[in-house]
């Protein structure tokens, strides 16, 4: 008896939470704090270097201020963790309002989770009111025409850029006047190296531990790619027979596999030699640090240059404590004894997209709100503000970059890049793989160049079959909007908007498509020469 | 008495469980959930949306509903099934189906419906039936449909046929066969992206004359996606050079440096015009 009490009463405890949680779930959350009706919008970002976290504060409490209804939480999330956070966020229908599209958002999450734009960019921005902007259409306002937030396969906008990026060279400024008596930065690759060999020189006569150059696995390849590059710009406009003038990738693929080039061609071969030239003053086995081991070793004092993106500038210069000195990567130019034959001239900039792009998550409980103040932050005011507090560069157009982003500032006057070597997954792995051959003790650039030569073909062949099934779900994908469009567009001749909408994904499937026989064409030259080989 | 315990603790254990199941079905029902008010539009909006197995559950909704056409409805159905996921050789076949079956009529629809048989067949069967997509690009063209997305075809035609010729004298000759193809064609659209393909495939086979003049057919119906455009003027402009047209490169170029500054070419051609403004001035 006293145990079926017992029961009833557990039953009757577990019914009343049940009802009480259930209750809490579906009934809506009360929206006052401090007695007012205030929406939340939350916004998410991986941006954890100096300066972002109080830019998005400083932009998030400018909107609160003309807009008291509205409050905004920041979600920093650590880049790490940040693919398994956002999936379980948007599975589990409890991600932001606002999210960085980029790392782990596959074209089929950002298709099923975010909502796209493309209608909000061909309208002006109603907070660039009164500025030389009012009227333009948002996507005109940013300055790579919003290319950074728009998915090519998906043929739509879907992610409005706050900032510009760029790659530099970072000096230790005090230890760059106590070295060589002077501040002066170097303008050239034969500057550089001189000064290489005088950081050298200084720390064998003072006993003083200290290298020229801080690298890691992430940031050594940022300064050797560029090298390279310089390396490489004749061959790519060589190889490229249609006449685009910039590097393609499938077709130079397609051109290795039937023999126009190798690893020994000499612009391969001039490249890598650059390369070891400048490993040689980089920490042995940099390829096997991470990037806050370099970053250290640059803050510590331990190194005079570190190359490394605009958004770690804040971070370094609050962690250093020496002046800090930024310039473009010391490239070969043209007159160079050495390496100047292959070289077009310095690389462009000019057509480096815009990033940190945010876009809106079709569960967001408040996207009006949501949308607005995305409106609100690629404004031409409120990116002035993000420029000022976080230091990088401005994504709006006539927004001066603050004072400290100067050096970061595109280089216009430059030329197409060369060839990049290892552009997809597999070609990255064994550049990875046998880079100890290039930049250890006991390598070399021939010993480097025979080894890709062997691994070439077959990582080459497996990322092309990469290519042809991502290419091959894009055109599927949009078989569908092509045939909704064609029907829409059928039923209504007078609607402007779905007319431009079917002829942009006319021309995006047709490019598609174009990849696609090119793509299939290089597959099959890859797979011929793999199966000839002994 | 352990009996009543051991009962106790499973319906506890299946108490805990109901918030769960409950919550669940409520978060699955709205997930799967057709739209309260199912119409064609929804559905179009759905697909157009890249939410092909949303727009299928719509479509498939509104069959046999009164007022619907039901021709347009099945080749919703079609078109969106092709892109449920998992995409199934039992959805594939599906839409095969229903294609066919509207081949029998003769709006517009069939003639789409034998455009996206040729994509079917091009892509979505393992093996790809080449010749046979081919043969559905060809009628449906033939069908004088003035559709610009049936009319893609011809492009698509186009770029299978290169493919099918590596050598580039083959290319050439491939190419000079599939010439007429221009004469079905009534879209701007369907011209612009055949003469495209057309001078792509010509300049690649190295015959610059016949790309330059395909080329510049399709530049003149104008373009509105950006990176086309501005590739289009480029190609036009370096195989003008090549073939000494100066007054049409430097045109392209002007062109493409007042709208395409921002481009990591733009330094290059800027260069590329002054040397060429200088060679028209040399006596």
């Amino acid at each position: 008896m006293r145990e079926r009490i017992l029961n009833t009463i557990g039953f009757g405890l577990l019914a009343v939470c049940f009802v009480v949680a259930l209750g809490r779930t579906l009934w809506p959350k009360p929206k006052t704090e401090s007695g007012e009706n205030v929406v939340t919008i939350r916004i998410a970002h991986w941006q954890l270097e100096g300066g972002v976290r109080e830019a998005i504060d400083a932009m998030a409490r400018a909107y609160e201020a003309e807009h008291p209804g509205v409050r905004v939480v920041q979600i920093p999330i650590p880049e790490r963790i940040y693919t398994n956070w956002l999936i379980t966020q948007l599975v589990g229908g409890t991600a932001p309002d606002i999210i960085q599209i980029g790392i782990g958002i596959s074209d089929e999450r950002l298709s099923r989770f975010f909502v796209p734009l493309t209608g909000l960019a061909e309208e002006p921005n109603p907070y660039n009111k009164g500025t030389d902007l009012e009227g333009i259409p948002l996507r005109d306002t940013i300055f790579d025409g919003m290319r950074g937030g728009y998915n090519e396969a998906l043929i739509e906008f879907y992610g409005v850029p706050l900032s510009g990026t760029s790659i530099r060279a970072y000096y230790n400024l005090d230890l760059l006047k106590k070295v060589t008596g002077s501040e002066k930065l170097p303008t050239n690759f034969r500057e550089f190296i001189e000064l290489c060999k005088k950081v050298e020189d200084y720390s064998q006569k003072t006993g003083e531990i200290l290298l020229p150059i801080a690298a890691s696995r992430y940031n050594g390849p940022q300064l050797m790619e560029r090298l390279f590059d310089s390396q490489t710009q004749k061959l790519v406009q060589r190889e490229n027979p249609v006449g685009t003038l910039e590097f393609q990738p499938t077709l130079t693929l397609r051109r290795y596999a039937e023999g126009d080039w190798d690893m020994r061609t000499p612009e391969l071969l001039s490249g890598f030699e650059l390369m070891r030239a400048v490993a040689n003053y980089m920490q042995p086995g940099f390829m096997q640090l991470q990037r806050d081991d370099a970053t250290f070793y640059f803050v510590q004092g331990r190194t005079l240059m570190i190359t490394s993106g605009s958004w770690d500038s804040t971070s370094i210069r609050s962690q250093a404590p020496f002046r800090v000195g930024i310039a473009p990567i010391p490239a070969p130019t043209r007159d160079d004894p050495e390496y100047g034959e292959f070289i077009l001239g310095p690389l462009s900039e000019a057509g480096s997209l815009a990033a940190v792009s945010f876009g809106l998550t079709r569960g967001s409980p408040h996207p009006k709100v949501a949308k607005d103040f995305l409106l609100f932050m690629a404004s031409q005011r409120i990116n002035k503000i993000w420029t000022d507090v976080s230091g990088w560069l401005p994504s709006v157009v006539g927004v001066e970059p603050h004072p400290s982003a100067l050096p970061f500032k595109p280089i216009m006057e430059g030329y197409p890049s060369g060839l990049n070597l290892a552009p997809t997954p597999d070609l990255k792995r064994i550049w990875a793989t046998n880079a100890h051959l290039l930049f250890g003790p006991e390598g070399s650039a021939e010993r480097f160049a025979a080894a890709m030569e062997r691994d070439f073909l077959r990582a080459s062949t497996s990322d092309l079959r990469r290519q042809l099934t991502s290419i091959e779900l894009n055109g599927k994908r949009s078989d569908t909007v092509l045939a909704a469009l064609a029907v829409q567009a059928g039923d209504h001749p007078d609607d402007r908007a779905t007319a431009l909408k079917l002829d942009l994904a006319i021309q995006a499937a047709a490019t598609n498509d174009r990849n696609l026989q090119s793509t299939r064409a290089a597959l099959k030259a890859s797979e011929q020469a793999l199966n000839s080989q002994p | 008495m352990p009996y009543s315990r051991l009962l106790s603790v499973f319906a506890i254990a299946w108490i805990r469980q109901i918030p769960a199941f409950l919550l669940s079905i409520v978060a699955g029902a709205s997930l799967y959930a057709a739209p309260a008010e199912p119409t064609l539009k929804a559905a179009w909006e759905a697909a157009e949306d890249n939410q092909a197995g949303l727009a299928y559950r719509i479509f498939r909704s509104l069959q046999g509903r009164e007022g619907i056409d039901e021709r347009e409805r099945q080749f919703g159905e079609a078109v969106s099934v092709l892109n449920v996921q998992p995409r199934t050789a039992e959805n594939i076949r599906q839409a095969k189906d229903l294609f066919l079956e509207l081949l029998k009529g003769d709006d517009r629809f069939a003639g789409l419906s034998e455009f996206f048989l040729a994509r079917l067949h091009a892509d979505y069967t393992d093996p790809r039936d080449l010749p046979t997509a081919k043969r559905f690009y060809r009628s449906a063209l033939e069908r004088g449909t003035g559709d610009p997305v049936v009319e893609t075809g011809a492009a698509r035609l186009v770029n299978m046929t290169e493919a099918d010729h590596p050598q580039p004298e083959d290319a050439i000759r491939a190419l000079n066969e599939l010439e007429p193809l221009a004469s079905q064609l009534k879209t701007p659209q369907g011209k612009r992206t055949y003469h495209e393909a057309m001078g792509q495939g010509y300049i690649l086979a190295g015959d610059l004359e016949a790309g330059l003049r395909h080329h510049l057919i399709a530049e003149s119906f104008g373009f509105t996606r950006r990176q086309t455009e501005a590739a289009s003027w480029v190609t036009i402009a370096e195989a003008a050079r090549e073939l000494r047209k100066n007054d049409i490169a430097a045109e392209y170029y002007r062109k493409f440096l007042a709208k395409y500054l921002r481009d990591s070419r733009s330094y290059l051609i800027a260069k590329k015009l002054r040397e060429l403004e200088a060679a028209n001035h040399q006596p």
